[in-house]
């Protein structure tokens, strides 16, 4: 017989399972985009906390697990509602974009995680589950887990809950009022500050209840908040409908549990992803033709036009300021010991990828969460080139950078999806390549990774550790920083900004939008190839823990907290980003923790990141010597008083 | 010989009609009035002749060429430009920069090109520096060059649209109610522009407006569209009189202009 009816049947069971649970997770997405276009990339974390939170429930009080279940999910709840009035409400009144809301919650997904980890560690912990839910129930002569039904039970319940709070009950009509026009209905009395608390309370009440439900069948840790942008792609096939969710997330679940049982279960993790990028592919990018590029409310002024210098000042100024970071950066081996100079290039590494992630968000206006696939892709371009095939250093770099942006090639249409849907994709998108990087052994060796990349040469030079590597990776990271510099003031970098600045307006002006953020896509990737074949042979051993969220996320973080449009802040960011942890040391495992509230903090006070704190110390500075701003609105009225009927003077 | 030349176009959203079977043409530096009341077609009209929309027949030749299934960003660099019925600036670039965007359809250079610069690349770009500055200059607005848009007054917004349309020389150029909303200071001034570029004699010119007085003065003839439908086309003085254009919509108008 080929197919045994009693597996099927558990796989069947067990698929719904942890479908009902995805479904919950998901509602909360769905609820959350209907509600306020936003996309929370903490409702993962909230998952875990509720997981960690009912833990703490059982094992301390006698309650029993239904009970612990309500509990847990009311106190995640009332978490959801805490951090979006004390964080979020914060920001969302600065009218600030979508953007900076995105990365706030990526830094609470953060401090959640780190929380979570002071408080019951960072081993995986056994959840007690109570008698009653071990066992088989036989059906029909089918054996089916106890367990799985009890969650499908509960997942049900919850969610034929929440349909009756959504169709008989006043708030939450009022909800789906304001979703459906939150203009309208805040005239009419419902206010949309409450139904954006309302929102947060109750999509983590039900990542809560995810939490529990799903726990029993997993250990509890840090990493159950990966079922947060997993369970994404269930309000995905639900089309953000909240009933299509309810159906959505089931079927997520039958599917992985039969591509795992039946293609690959290397791959399982990765299914999700995949369904998320392609039903948005499909879903979002017909409907959506004009893409969501953000609003940058914070332009800054160069250096130059702030003190108003003229061409041959600024070029002047420019050269001075070069040359003595010219000259600080030849001296830096010899004032450093050489733990700080392998710290420092190990910075200029990052940094040079955090330049090509610049480029395509602070001037394309796309969110990539993924760029550390890109790093992984160089690094293994780079190190299967040198170790098994023999091929140069030099010819190495530039495959890997090739490489990547080769990939780029082949993604490249997740631009065209609006903002917070680029951002989920392109988390899937490095998902997907981490387990491919440890999944595909034939060329990465897997888990083990390839190890003994020789240090690189150009000739018979070989630069060795310590001095000879930083200067190395200083010139490639000038090389690329002057490169892109030069990029974004050319023709093509207008058109770049323009199309994030008004898509429509550039589309007219002849800017090929698409492929102009697609090329962009390309060199950030590109030079995350190169950062990746400099680390590859900086650390001489590369393995796919290297090329995690957690790395695309400190992409993320160097580019937004050195200040988006500016590389120099980019590279500002890289060392603010590895250097302050460093200088942190001492307070051990709290750094992080400090690190994610820096994250929030820097989204609610200062959006523009440290470029933008530069220049407003500069400005300060410059207000002091004292210059009037003439504002828009007084020089129409100058030139209506100054009007006099010139001749049009088209000079040919 | 025309420069524009419409057959029958019919443009549908979903189930509804936009526009059906609506034909136009455009003789070489003519100014070309639209007019209608709102929901009329007028906009759909200027959105199916850039490449916005497709539409479900008809053709649309332009300079002897058809366009009708050419890409909305391929249309500056055949000679086609426009401006919005709502703002549509690049608010966090410069007015210079704006108006460079504008010359993007008729310059070429890449990312090759812009990391390299060779050349050909520093003349490109200087050319088109030049020219952004002189057409930033035709609407009086070179002393706000180096101002972000985002920080001009809705008039001088108005304005820079304008240059950045013209900065190409282009051979049609769709206004979409370039007047709605102007202080008399800048309505003066775009009369002036536009009478310019009537004198020159280079620029087609396809002029959406509700100031009836400003259409009415300057153009050569005016299609008159009402749900979706031509209802007329002739000279000012031939619509003003048109039965059919005083039942639709001018009724009210006329008087006005009349007064």
């Amino acid at each position: 017989m080929g197919i045994d009816l009693h597996i099927v049947t558990q796989q069947v069971v067990g698929g719904l399972a942890v479908g009902c649970v995805y479904a919950l997770i998901a509602l909360g997405f769905t609820m959350m985009l209907r509600a306020t276009e936003l996309v929370n990339f903490a409702q993962g974390e909230l998952v875990m906390s509720g997981a960690f939170i009912g833990y703490t429930l059982l094992v301390v009080t006698p309650l029993p697990y239904l009970a612990v279940f309500i509990v847990a999910s009311i106190l995640t709840g009332i978490l959801g509602m805490l951090i979006e009035r004390v964080a979020l409400r914060p920001i969302r009144m600065r009218q600030s974009p979508l953007l900076n809301l995105i990365i706030a919650t990526i830094g609470i997904g953060i401090c959640l995680r780190l929380v979570s980890q002071l408080i019951w560690g960072a081993a995986p912990l056994r959840y007690p589950v109570s008698v009653g839910q071990v066992g088989h129930l036989v059906v029909a002569g089918l054996p089916m887990s106890i367990q799985h039904i009890w969650i499908i039970a509960l997942a049900i319940l919850s969610m034929l809950g929440l349909h009756y709070f959504f169709e008989r009950t006043l708030p939450g009509i009022a909800w789906r009022a304001s979703a459906y026009d939150s203009y309208t209905a805040e005239i009419l009395g419902v206010s949309f500050d409450r139904v954006v608390t309302m929102t947060f309370g109750i999509s983590s009440m039900l990542a809560g209840a995810a939490g529990v439900l799903i726990a029993p069948l997993f250990f509890v840790a840090q990493d159950l908040w990966l079922q947060g942008p997993r369970s994404f792609a269930g309000a995905a096939l639900g089309q953000f409908h909240i009933l299509g969710t309810m159906i959505g997330g089931p079927i997520l679940g039958l599917l992985e549990t039969f591509a795992a049982g039946y293609i690959s279960s290397a791959y399982k993790n990765g299914i999700a992803f995949g369904v998320t990028i392609i039903v948005l592919m499909l879903v979002a990018i017909p409907r959506m033709p004009r893409g969501g590029s953000l609003v940058f409310r914070y332009g800054r002024q160069s250096i130059a036009d702030l003190f108003e210098l003229n061409d041959k000042q600024a070029a002047r100024l420019r050269y001075a300021m070069s040359a003595a970071l010219g000259v600080l950066a030849f001296l830096l081996p010899l004032l450093l010991d050489t733990y700080e100079v392998y710290l420092v290039t190990l910075i200029l590494i990052y940094a040079t990828g955090a330049l090509g992630l610049q480029l395509v968000i602070g001037y394309a206006g796309a969110i990539i969460v993924g760029h550390a696939a890109f790093l992984g892709i160089g690094a293994y371009t780079s190190a299967i080139l040198t170790v098994y095939l023999g091929v140069p250093f030099l010819p190495a770099m530039i495959a890997a950078a090739i490489v990547a942006a080769a990939f780029a090639l082949l993604f490249g249409p997740i631009l065209r999806l609006p903002t917070h849907f680029c951002a989920i994709a392109t988390l899937g998108f490095g998902e997907i390549m981490h387990l491919v990087f440890i999944n595909w052994k034939a060329v990465t060796n897997g888990m083990s990774g390839i190890s003994g990349i020789r240090k690189p040469s150009i000739g018979s030079f070989v630069f060795g550790e310590g001095a000879p590597f930083y200067f190395l990776t200083i010139a490639v990271l000038v090389v690329v920083f002057v490169a892109l510099q030069r990029l974004i003031k050319s023709r093509y970098g207008r058109g770049l900004i323009a199309a994030r600045e008004n898509e429509l307006a550039a589309i007219s002006m002849g800017v090929n939008v698409a492929w102009y953020r697609t090329l962009s896509f390309c060199i950030a990737a590109g030079c995350a190839g190169i950062a990746g074949s400099l680390y590859a042979h900086f650390f001489s051993y590369i393995s796919p823990d290297s090329f995690t969220i957690l790395q695309s996320i400190a992409f993320l973080t160097m580019v937004v907290i050195g200040g988006l449009g500016s590389f120099a802040g980019a590279v500002i960011g890289a060392f603010f980003v590895l250097g302050v942890p460093e200088m942190l040391r001492t307070l051990a495992e709290y750094r992080i923790l400090i690190f994610g509230l820096l994250l929030v903090a820097f989204m609610m006070f200062l959006p523009g990141g440290l470029a933008d704190l530069v220049h407003r110390l500069l400005s300060a500075f410059r207000r002091k010597e004292g210059t009037p701003d003439v504002s828009a609105a007084s020089s129409e009225q100058n030139e209506i008083l100054a009007a006099n009927p010139v001749k049009n003077n088209v000079s040919s | 010989m025309s420069v524009l030349k419409i057959d029958d176009l019919t443009v549908n959203y979903g189930a509804l009609t936009a526009l059906s079977n609506v034909s136009l043409e455009i003789g070489n530096g003519e100014i070309h009035g639209l007019i209608g009341p709102n929901g009329s077609g007028k906009t759909t009209l200027c959105n199916a002749i850039t490449g916005f929309l497709r539409q479900k027949s008809g053709e649309v030749v332009f300079n002897g060429q058809k366009i009708s299934s050419t890409r909305a960003y391929n249309m500056a660099s055949l000679g086609i430009s426009r401006t919005f019925q709502d703002l549509q600036v690049f608010s966090e670039m410069t007015g210079l920069e704006n108006v460079m965007v504008g010359y993007h359809g008729k310059s070429r250079s890449g990312v090759i090109g812009g990391i390299f610069r060779p050349p050909r690349v520093v003349r490109e770009d200087s050319e088109i520096r030049d020219r952004a500055y002189e057409a930033l200059e035709s609407v009086r607005l070179a002393h706000l060059a180096n101002r972000p848009a985002n920080r001009m007054s809705f008039g001088q917004q108005r304005m820079l649209e304008l240059a950045r349309a013209l900065v190409s020389d282009p051979l049609l150029i769709l206004l979409d109610e370039p007047a709605a909303g102007l202080s008399p200071v800048m309505y003066e001034r775009l009369t002036e522009i536009l009478g310019n570029l009537r004198s020159h004699g280079k620029t087609s010119i396809l002029l959406i407006e509700h100031v009836i007085r400003l259409v009415m003065s300057i153009s050569d003839r005016i299609t008159v569209l009402d749900h979706g439908e031509k209802i007329a086309e002739g000279t000012p003085e031939v619509v003003r009189k048109d039965p059919n254009v005083i039942e639709a919509y001018l009724g009210k108008a006329m008087k006005y202009v009349d007064a």
